[in-house]
């Protein structure tokens, strides 16, 4: 009985001396694992270093039993590197390493990585240099040492602009698997953010959708590169999928998406049939295509995307990303330079005329983009040309719009809208003999993106003089894209924009003659303009403190009334409410002219067939009325007692030859009064006349 | 011998010369062709009137002084029954051939109905304007200007001006009108 009860009280001793050697090894493994590294960090940074060919720097290394390894405040560094944000910099990095390996000798060997709140400079620390690539590469091969590994990212952070301690950025979460046979899959989500660094509390907003882009990859690592069996991209209605490989530093890609429902949503606009469309598609052989290639029948489907990549140290060549969208072909080459500053030159072309659901009146035959600049420092320089091939009138047309930006750059407001600002942004225009162009500074725009088919935006600038403010919308649902435009001008130089509004005013060109024509004064107008269901414009201008110089319609009034002087008119306030209606049919619905010389007021309509009708109210006073021949004798007639003649009149006709009718009125009806039926005859033929004397010329 | 070849030769001079001087002239042919035609449509036998404007189209050119009225003639005289094609050909012809004619508007009057009729509206538009620029109006004591024509038919045209509009008049009866 003594025996027993010896040997049941020593038991549990033994387990728990035991228990305790165990820990006292653990702590002691964990005190010398940790001294080791602490003491050995310098040489780790620098081994990492060789591997990366760039300076790695780590805060501190713990190590945590039974298999953790914890890197805090690892960052790559550079010699010019803004204080506090360093290229490439992570908060905690956790190696878990395998026990087994470690106890058969067989050396340290990872079984799982976890970044935590990786940060990358995508312009000083672009990842996907080929020399970044491969160093990242070679590091994940030697912890995992052939072993299948996991790899997570959490709340990983791609910067893009930082503007003080806003950082506008593209946030990933991911989960990578490397198994046996060296094959990858990786699931995960990226989004949009934008976000205050450095605050007490740190809050990051995504800026395009409350949804992210969830993807997913599958492939293989294979000898020379890697083959990538699928891509899936996710987003809403939006699907995209995608398979090709990485060999040699090309990438080469080939898929199709779609999003779906994108011509059903919102109200279905007069002239467009979503359901012809969807009948059409039908009846197409896409439809016999399997759902993988992402077709969707009342969807926007890109299809056939073909692409092929190349990367080149500190360079990025695009040499082929085609696709068709609806049946409309676009492509697009180029490249990306990263040195000093980045470099960008790029080209993009489409065929829209080919989309058999265009529904335009004046088919855009052929369109192509040239595009290239720089980026510094967040900024962005570039200049662009845009040629577009037009079908109007049977005939074609080519249209050259050119643009210059100068220290454009981008970011994120709070509520999630996409900010541009543009020191300079100078556009140019040329179709056939018509062109015009448009100086503006520190422009500011204001993007709404969130709709995956309309976009709006806000803006506002400074332009010859004045300013500029207005909104936009585009419906992209539509081919080509409905528009909406209203903006305001405020104390612009005249002088600047006439042959702008003038040209833009296409049948005024139909007018005799060239457009000598200048408009002096102070601009202010409000327009709009619609592309949907015809190309509108309407809106209001009001000129002040001005003259007109030559301007057609007072050529034709100095002629008519023998007064040269009216060739040149001063004046106080021009008043007009306008419309262009399909840039062919314009109206002035309301005219005021308010001048010492001169007092206009009425309206001149060009209409179809090009034909106009206007009644004006014309009041001039007497001294000028006394230089014309015209009306000398009928100034005697009249009397002395009127300081100034009104006419009131009516013009109809061609505006190369103008009909024209006195109406009734005060002067009238004193002259009618005075002169005999027979001399009026006479006068009104001497007048018709020199009327078409003036017409033959 | 030589004397009888002599006489033979001037018996045919003298001949011939009486057939020339004693037959009535080509243009006294086609006035008389053309009076009689006029009279038949003042008396209203508009299909014999027809035929001999038909047959001065015929036999002449447009050398022929009686030609324009002759192919306005015809070009009415189809439109009167209802041969819209021919009028159509008629009056283009006229048109063409004739493009500074004052009766002119008359003319695209009718090609304006025939147009309008068959719902052309791209060529009944290019008619009217081209009517609309023919004249160019100062109006500054009338209300209209007034065109008039007797045509070979006989009927009285009436084309007025207005600062707006264009009427045109057959026999006193509204025919068009162009509203701008």
């Amino acid at each position: 009985m003594g025996n027993y009860s010896k040997k049941s009280n020593s038991k549990p001793l033994i387990i728990s001396v035991a228990v305790t050697i165990v820990i006292l090894i653990f702590l002691v493994a964990a005190l010398a694992t940790g001294i080791f590294f602490s003491t050995h960090k310098e040489v780790i940074e620098k081994e990492v270093s060789s591997y990366l060919n760039q300076e790695l720097s780590i805060g501190s290394i713990h190590y945590f039993p039974p298999c953790f390894i914890i890197l805090k405040d690892v960052s790559i560094s550079e010699d010019d590197a803004a204080a506090g944000h360093p290229p490439l910099a992570v908060e905690r990095i956790t190696l878990v390493f395998s026990l087994r390996e470690i106890i058969n000798k067989k050396g340290l060997t990872i079984t799982k990585l976890y970044f935590i709140k990786p940060k990358v400079d995508f312009f000083k620390y672009p990842l996907f240099f080929k020399e970044n690539v491969e160093g990242i590469i070679a590091i994940v091969n030697l912890l995992a040492k052939g072993k299948p590994i996991h790899i997570v990212m959490e709340d990983a952070l791609l910067i893009l602009d930082r503007k003080g301690q806003s950082v506008s950025a593209v946030s990933l979460t991911t989960r990578l698997k490397v198994g046996a046979g060296r094959v990858i899959s990786s699931r995960g989500k990226i989004d949009m953010v934008s976000f205050l660094e450095g605050g007490a509390k740190k809050e990051i907003s995504p800026v395009l959708s409350t949804q992210p882009l969830q993807y997913a990859f599958d492939g293989a690592i294979a000898l020379d590169g890697l083959a990538i069996d699928n891509i899936e991209l996710t987003k809403g209605d939006f699907h995209a999928s995608l398979e090709g490989k990485l060999k040699q530093n090309v990438l080469r890609l080939k898929g199709g998406s779609s999003i779906e429902n994108f011509y059903d949503m919102g109200i279905p606009e007069p002239g467009r049939s979503v359901e012809f469309a969807r009948n059409l598609r039908h009846l197409l052989l896409y439809k016999r295509l399997p759902r993988k290639s992402g077709f969707s029948p009342g969807g926007l489907n890109i299809l056939d995307v073909n692409c092929v990549i190349n990367f080149a140290s500190r360079k990025i060549g695009i040499e082929d990303f085609s696709f068709s969208v609806d049946n409309m072909p676009v492509q697009l080459a180029g490249d990306i330079t990263f040195e000093d500053k980045t470099f960008f030159n790029m080209k993009f072309s489409s065929i829209p005329a080919r989309n058999p659901a265009n529904r335009s009146r004046d088919k855009i035959r052929k369109l192509d983009v040239y595009l290239k600049g720089q980026i510094d420092e967040g900024k962005t320089d570039c200049i662009s040309n845009l040629y577009v091939v037009r079908i109007a009138n049977k005939q074609e047309v080519l249209h050259k719009i050119a643009t210059e930006i100068t220290g454009a750059s981008f970011g994120f407001s709070p509520d999630r809208r996409l900010k541009l600002f543009m020191d300079g942004f100078f556009l140019s225009s040329k179709s056939g003999d018509d062109s015009y162009s448009l100086d503006f500074k520190n422009v500011n725009a204001l993007f709404n993106l969130l709709n995956s088919r309309v976009k709006f935006v806000k803006f506002d600038s400074e332009i010859y003089e004045g300013g500029l403010t207005g909104h936009a919308a585009m419906d992209l649902g539509y081919i080509p894209f409905k528009t909406n435009v209203n903006f305001m001008l405020e104390d612009v130089n005249a002088r600047q924009l006439d042959t702008l509004l003038l040209s833009l005013v296409k049948p005024y060109r139909k007018l005799p003659g060239d457009l000598p024509g200048r408009v002096e004064g102070t601009f202010d107008c409000e327009i709009s303009y619609v592309s949907y269901p015809r190309s509108t414009v309407k809106g209001k201008v009001n000129i002040t403190d001005g003259y007109l110089d030559n301007v057609q319609f007072f050529i034709w009034l100095a002629e008519f009334f023998s007064i040269p002087s009216l060739n040149h008119v001063e004046f106080k306030k021009i008043f007009s409410e306008f419309s262009v209606l399909d840039e062919d049919r314009f109206s002035f619905e309301t005219i005021k002219l308010d001048a010492t010389d001169i007092q206009l007021d009425g309206f001149f309509k060009l209409q179809e067939n090009d034909l106009v009708s206007s009644k004006l109210s014309l009041s001039l006073p007497r001294k000028i009325l006394a230089g014309s021949p015209k009306f000398q004798l009928l100034l005697k007639l009249v009397g002395r007692d009127i300081p100034s003649l009104g006419f009131d009149f009516q013009l109809s006709g061609s505006p190369k030859a103008l009909n024209f009718k006195w109406l009734e009125g005060d002067f009238k009806k004193r002259i009618e009064k005075i002169l005999p039926g027979f001399i009026e005859r006479g006068i009104e033929r001497k007048i018709e006349t020199a009327v078409q004397s003036i017409r033959t010329q | 011998m030589r004397i009888f070849k002599n006489r033979f030769f001037f018996l045919v001079i003298v001949l011939l010369s009486f057939c020339v001087f004693s037959c009535p002239g080509y243009a006294e042919v086609q006035k008389a062709l053309f009076d009689d035609a006029v009279e038949s449509a003042r008396q209203g036998n508009i299909e014999y009137a027809f035929m001999g404007f038909h047959s001065l189209l015929k036999k002449y050119t447009e050398a022929c002084p009686y030609y324009k009225d002759a192919l306005f003639a015809a070009g009415e005289y189809h439109f009167l029954s209802n041969g819209y094609n021919d009028a159509e050909e008629y009056f283009t012809r006229y048109i063409e051939a004739y493009p500074n004619e004052e009766k002119i508007p008359f003319a695209l009057a009718y090609l304006l109905k025939i147009s309008r009729n068959a719902r052309d509206e791209v060529i009944s538009s290019a008619i009217e304007k081209k009517i609309i620029e023919w004249e160019q109006l100062t109006l500054l004591f009338s209300e209209f200007k007034e065109h008039k024509y007797i045509s070979p038919l006989y009927r009285k045209h009436t084309a007025m001006y207005f600062i707006d509009r264009i009427e045109f008049y057959i026999d006193g009866k509204l025919f068009e009108k162009i509203q701008f």
